[in-house]
């Protein structure tokens, strides 16, 4: 269950409540909101428990009637539940998901919105194209986008400073990241915290570097048209490999996951720099609470050498999804639910129990961390943009995850895996165009 | 026949849990099975894609390395409760410690181990700190050491069951027979040879049956929490492959064939070995 | 003894790491902690509900230990007795259904529970580890019944004792260490279980133990004392048992298998 559960682990509450009404016919005359009714919501333990019982509490709050009984099924286990519960169509109400083409694999559990999804919503939540038919805002979506994440760097001032570096000017080319590598490996620090044995360190990777290979035609469709074996993929792998071939990244780091070892590293201090999340998860909040804490910085992944961009921009988009399930016997409920997680008062609780970003665009995140609040302005000020990492579908991250140690050691050569990944993102069945 | 009950219950749970599942994926190997819906007819296309593709030829492999382990896993508890059997006073005290490891469930041995064999863990630093720093490997990640790994684990895993087996077949030999042995001047080894290994042979042929079952159908939990097949596919079985297919992948007809496939080989692998157990049962 | 040293290493290192403060592990994950503490085990507990799960584990593990043993005790007994082709084949297939792996079966049989209601229960889990188990329990049974001598038997029948007398009066009670050792196998085996466990009991107020600390340890968690906590926690029910059980055991395969 290798799913892109880091695809940009945007955890952030995507709440959708999706009520799958099929039964509705003998629903409805019991779904009036006199009975007490129950929503079964299944979430992955992202978004901490502690903050969705906050937002179940305050949903409750406010619908009496409706009772919301969450379960966290564990995250390695999480999308072989969801398959069991599509094969017998009973289960939960409500899933968490990914904002992005993934949850197609699900699709035929999951209930359209359509009728449900008011004007408004389509308007101030962000991301609706990515969980909806031909990947198009216009589309028929199938789950509620929540929360945004995006992928940054962070580093390590005193380490950077340690180093002879500037620590409030990290390096923007690819000619100054190398320097400032080659500085800290000099000075006896590891440049960049990495851990490539789980593969998500490599999709953090090959999604901000790639895709300032490609066209915007091609960006535009990364997501319908998944091209592994494009000369931008594979340019981004061979820069990891420079990379490591440098020297650059803790040793060993084929043998070491990105969770939570390689996050633990950078946070104790042992490494300068790691690729890492803007959002709940992965990110700031957890390392201030780190041993780098105080000394943390945040920067844009650099610019690749030859690439099409003149300045950064910034891999951002929703992150988490929800969805009702087409068999959940009160959908009308189950919309209320995923409403009220899009509501910015539900918004803002979220960000504040576990920074999980805001993607309805009537609300703005505040925070006092300066890290945060410079991430925040980056999503506000900077173009976007989403990679084919971001975009790519459960068995082809799966695959891609196997490739990644073996890609990093050499074992494999970079146009081998790439045949392969292409070859498993072929067999998937096709993005539904209603 | 009223005595028909007494192996009717057994019937029916077996039947309905297990043999009835195990003809709905036969027959759904068939198709491009879609579980809760309708499942379109494929014919043979599920096991022409399974046995064309070379991640499947290595899986193969990797099952036939396995079995290299057997003789480790076999002879080493029979050497340990020998051991403890002849020298050790309070056996015991080192059956418990042998057999701890096997209390513990596959899942939480991975946990543990992808700890120990990790760069910086505990294996490493110890080489590191005897000097045999050029030793140290990428244990799990590492191709070549995949396979060899699991062996160990498994070994590690499995020693103790092996060892209370061997122990309590061990006692059921009269003491008689190792001391006119000792008289006439034969050694440890030879004890073991002559008289031990005979005496329960039918215990370690059970064993053998443990283990091979095990191998084929077993060891996914290890698999899973170890490497999970990787890195690539160097260190995946069948079982584990079939679990990744359907329920990673959602490719459930494939899946289903591959389990058709998997029953065949475990088939041949028990009856050829039980066939070759009669036969030097009725040379003896 | 030097060969003993790999087996307590682990057990060892998982104390430590249970029992280190999350700070003090992140700086030195593989000495022994200089500040123990018993914060993780207490958190390991509360956060995944070991304790619960441990009851729910008890119910599911032990209706299928008491299943197994029965059904294939009775069953052994029967095949025993009647060696025709018929039953031959029967108890031939009945033993190779060992070689069904759980991810095999667990789908159409959860479709199939499903479909008849009968998830989320521990009671059918027992049902289902018993049917996983009995295989193995059949073979063991039948072997160790098979071995007693035939005088034993043969004396009781002359004395005109039926087939459930047999059984309940010589039978059983001979087979006694044979039955403890499944039984002991039997707790072990499905106490470690995952995958079934997983997919049959989605309930979260009925999980059982092994789920509950995977999802300590799951893909998120950073807190890697914590989690050696929880795995400490579910070790300890089944050493009980083994260090309980361990002189059935010993008898048991003495008695029955070694012939």
């Amino acid at each position: 269950m290798n799913m892109n559960l880091t695809k940009r682990p945007r955890l952030a509450l995507c709440g959708i409540v999706a009520v799958a009404c099929l039964t509705a016919s003998v629903a409805l005359g019991a779904s009036r909101s006199q009975q007490a009714t129950e929503l079964t919501v299944w979430d992955w333990g992202s978004p901490s428990p502690a903050s969705m019982k906050e937002l179940d509490t305050a949903f409750m709050k406010l619908n009496p009637g409706i009772t919301i009984k969450r379960v966290h099924q564990p995250f390695n286990s999480y999308f072989t539940l969801l398959r069991t519960a599509t094969a017998t169509r009973k289960g939960p109400d409500i899933v968490e998901n990914y904002a992005s083409p993934a949850v197609f694999d699900y699709a035929r559990a999951l209930l359209p919105l359509t009728s449900y999804r008011t004007a408004a919503q389509k308007k101030d939540l962000v991301g609706w194209n990515l969980v909806s038919s031909s990947l198009s805002a216009s589309g028929t979506p199938y789950a509620m986008p929540w929360g945004g994440q995006g992928i940054v760097m962070y580093y390590n001032k005193r380490l950077f400073k340690k180093a002879g570096l500037d620590p409030n000017k990290p390096p923007k080319t690819w000619k100054q990241f190398l320097a400032a590598c080659e500085a800290l490996k000099n000075a006896g620090i590891v440049p960049i915290a990495e851990g490539w044995k789980d593969g998500y360190g490599a999709e953090w990777w090959i999604d901000t570097l790639s895709s300032q290979y490609m066209s915007p035609s091609e960006l535009a469709t990364v997501g319908t048209k998944q091209n592994w074996r494009s000369p931008a993929v594979r340019k981004s792998l061979e820069l990891l490999v420079d990379l490591s071939d440098k020297g650059y990244f803790t040793p060993d780091a084929e043998g070491i996951p990105l969770f939570p070892d390689t996050l633990n590293n950078f946070g104790a201090e042992k490494g300068a720099m790691a690729i890492g999340l803007a959002a709940n998860c992965c990110n700031y909040q957890e390392f201030r609470k780190a041993k780098v804490g105080k000394n943390l910085g945040v920067m844009e992944p650099p610019l690749v050498p030859g690439g099409k961009w003149a300045t950064q921009k910034l891999n951002y988009g929703p992150g988490l999804s929800w969805a009702i399930t087409r068999w959940a016997k009160d959908p009308a409920a189950a919309y209320k639910f995923l409403t009220f997680l899009g509501t910015p008062a539900a918004q803002k609780m979220a960000f504040k129990s576990s920074t999980v970003f805001p993607n309805n665009v009537k609300t703005r995140a505040v925070t006092s961390d300066p890290i945060g609040a410079k991430i925040l302005a980056w999503v506000a000020t900077k173009p976007t943009y989403l990679g084919i990492m971001t975009l790519m579908r459960a068995p082809t991250e799966a695959t891609l995850d196997k490739l990644v140690p073996q890609i990093m050691t050499k074992k494999v050569s970079i146009e081998d895996a790439l045949k392969q990944i292409q070859a498993t993102a072929d067999k998937q069945p096709k993005i539904p165009t209603k | 026949m009223l005595e028909a009950l007494y192996v009717l219950p057994i019937v029916i749970v077996v039947g309905v849990a297990l043999l009835l599942p195990v003809a709905s994926v036969v027959a759904h190997s068939f198709t491009d099975w879609q579980p809760g819906y309708g499942s379109p007819w494929v014919g043979d296309r599920n096991y022409a894609e399974l046995l064309q593709s070379d991640q499947f030829h290595q899986i193969l492999f990797n099952q036939a390395f396995l079995l290299l382990g057997i003789p480790i896993w076999t002879i080493l508890p029979l050497v340990i409760a020998s051991l403890l059997h002849e020298r050790v006073p309070v056996p015991g005290v080192f059956r418990t410690i042998f057999f701890f490891p096997a209390t513990i469930s596959p899942v939480v041995i991975g946990i543990l181990f992808t700890f120990i064999l990790a760069p910086t863990g505990p294996v490493n630093a110890s080489l590191r700190a005897i000097g045999l720093g050029g030793l140290t490997h990428n244990w799990l990640v590492d191709e070549r050491l995949g396979k060899p790994v699991i062996i160990g684990v498994l070994a590690w895993a499995t020693l103790g069951t092996g060892v209370v087996i061997f122990a309590a077949a061990l006692s059921g030999i009269a003491p008689e027979l190792f001391e006119a042995a000792t008289l006439e001047g034969a050694n440890w080894w030879q004890r073991l040879r002559y008289i031990t290994v005979p005496s329960i042979r039918s215990v370690i042929e059970l064993w053998i049956v443990i283990l091979l079952v095990t191998l084929f159908v077993g060891v996914f939990p290890w698999i899973y929490s170890l490497t999970r097949g990787g890195p690539g596919y160097s260190s995946t079985t069948i079982d584990f492959d079939i679990y990744q297919n359907a329920l990673t992948f959602g490719y459930f007809g494939l899946a289903a064939a591959e389990a058709v496939v998997l029953l065949v080989i475990v088939a041949l692998v028990v009856g050829g070995g039980a066939l070759v157990g009669r036969a030097r049962r009725s040379m003896a | 003894m030097v060969m003993t040293l790999p087996f307590i290493y682990p057990f060892v290192f998982l104390v430590a790491t249970a029992l280190k403060p999350l700070p003090e592990f992140n700086q030195d994950s593989v000495g022994l902690p200089a500040h123990a503490t018993l914060e993780n085990l207490s958190a390991a507990w509360n956060e995944a509900s070991l304790g619960p799960a441990i009851v729910h584990s008890l119910i599911a593990v032990g209706i299928a230990v008491v299943l197994n043993v029965a059904l294939s005790s009775v069953a052994a007994f029967w095949f025993v007795r009647h060696r025709g082709r018929l039953a031959t084949s029967l108890r031939w297939t009945l033993i190779a259904t060992m070689a069904v792996p759980a991810p095999v079966f667990i789908v159409p049989l959860f479709v199939q529970l499903s479909v008849w209601g009968l998830t989320d229960s521990l009671v059918t889990l027992g049902v289902v580890f018993a049917a996983w188990n009995v295989s193995f329990g059949l073979y063991l049974m039948y072997t160790f019944i098979d071995a007693l001598p035939y005088e034993l038997t043969e004396a009781a029948e002359v004395d005109g004792a039926n087939s459930f007398q047999l059984l309940r009066k010589v039978l059983l009670p001979l087979s006694m260490p044979a039955m403890a050792t499944l039984a002991v196998l039997t707790f072990v085996w499905s106490w470690s279980d995952l995958l079934i466990s997983i997919v049959l009991v989605q309930d979260p107020s009925r999980r059982l133990v092994t789920p509950a600390t995977a999802l300590l340890a799951d893909q998120y968690s950073t807190d890697i004392p914590k989690n050696a906590a929880g795995v400490l926690i579910a070790i300890l029910p089944m050493l009980a048992v083994f260090l309980f059980g361990q002189r059935f055991l010993v008898r048991g395969i003495l008695a029955g298998v070694g012939k």
